[in-house]
């Protein structure tokens, strides 16, 4: 179970667009443990199917939910602000917000976060990028593995005292 | 943590997830991947938590970043920042080894190596500057080898080790260590490293350097 937590997470965030995503994890893994349990899956790449599978049924469930919730509410639940998709979870608060941009300070050089600003926050397709910074496929790509690797790492120091 | 360089298709495909353009049967397809493939798992969540950042603190990373903010940015000492950066706009792909030791924000760079110290034996005096919170020593990595490396720090005088990382990855042949600016006393720090997943010995290195916190 411990070695679906983590990609499912990610994928959960990912399909979620930001909404918290504990409840749905733990209810997809629930309804794996009891399945594998129930002799249901034989292998691994079973589990996985499995577990994507449920998921997504969990997912559908939630959304036809709240459909039906704001339906039932006659329209007052659309006067209440949408929650605030924060990404990562861990990522509010005032004290955190600090070490966001800290961390994000210790990104690379100007350049490469311009470039960096320019690929994840604006969404410039790859080939626009390239062109505008003149970097081949290679190097951009080796300029995100710095980013994450330089992410991790800063991450991982400022965690040790402030997360 | 796996943290490797990923193909170009690779990082157009997690990119292209991300942005939910890929149709379903292709998302489940790399989605799947994510449970088998620990580098490309750790890419994602590495870019999931970046574009979260991004979104934190803008500001920070737009290049056309408000007058004010380059104001105070410049009164906190952004000059050397600027220099450095300069320095930087010459060189494609990037590279921080040229760069003397350049401050982002509060985080200082230093890069401690050999031919920079003259190849004397007296150790790299590494004292960061009072506005840095984080330090980030980037040190060659042995040639041709891109790791994933053991490094730790071993105080010289009283042979203790002060800090020990794994899974040290090489980008563009440096090795980069973070850590906060209290998490090592003053004192004189010798290198070492080792193959990691091995049980190998730590071998030291050439290197070494006085921090002056």
């Amino acid at each position: 179970m411990r070695a679906l937590t983590a990609p499912l997470e990610v994928v959960l965030r990912n399909r979620l667009r930001g909404a918290p995503v504990d409840d749905l994890r733990q209810e997809t893994l629930l309804v794996v443990l009891q399945a594998a349990r129930a002799g249901q899956i034989q292998e691994p790449r079973a589990l996985v199917d499995f577990a994507l599978t449920t998921a997504r049924q969990l997912m559908l469930n939630e959304d036809r939910k709240r459909q039906r919730q704001r339906t039932d509410s006659r329209g007052e639940m659309d006067d209440l602000p949408d929650a605030q998709p924060d990404g990562f979870d861990f990522v509010v608060g005032e004290q955190r917000r600090h070490c966001v941009e800290k961390v994000i300070a210790g990104i690379g050089n100007e350049r490469e976060r311009q470039l960096l600003h320019a690929y994840y926050l604006e969404e410039q397709p790859s080939d626009q990028l390239q062109a505008r910074f003149g970097l081949d496929s290679g190097q951009l790509g080796r300029v995100l593995y710095r980013a994450r690797q330089h992410f991790a790492a800063l991450w991982n120091a400022l965690a040790f005292e402030t997360i | 943590m796996s943290i490797e360089l990923l193909s170009d298709q690779d990082n157009l495909l997690l990119r292209a997830w991300r942005r939910g353009e890929l149709d379903e049967a292709k998302a489940l397809e790399f989605e799947t991947r994510l449970f088998f493939e620990p580098a490309l798992l750790e890419a994602a969540k590495l870019d999931q938590a970046l574009e979260a950042c991004f979104r934190e603190a803008p500001a920070l990373l737009a290049g056309n970043a408000s007058g004010k903010t380059w104001r105070r940015h410049w009164e906190r000492g952004w000059p050397l920042l600027l220099a450095a950066s300069v320095g930087a706009l010459a060189v494609l792909p990037f590279r921080h080894a040229d760069v003397q030791s350049p401050v982002l924000g509060n985080v200082e760079w230093v890069a401690v190596d050999v031919r920079r110290n003259g190849g004397t034996e007296t150790p790299f005096l590494v004292a960061p500057r009072d506005s840095a919170d984080l330090v980030v020593i980037e040190i060659p990595a042995p040639r041709g080898a891109t790791g994933p490396f053991r490094l730790r720090l071993t105080g010289l005088d009283d042979r203790q080790v002060a800090l020990e990382l794994d899974k040290l990855q090489a980008a563009d042949g440096v090795l980069s260590l973070a850590f906060t600016r209290d998490a090592l006393a003053a004192g004189v720090y010798r290198v070492e490293l080792a193959v990691a997943g091995e049980r190998s010995a730590f071998a030291p290195t050439d290197l070494s350097f006085r921090y002056q916190p």
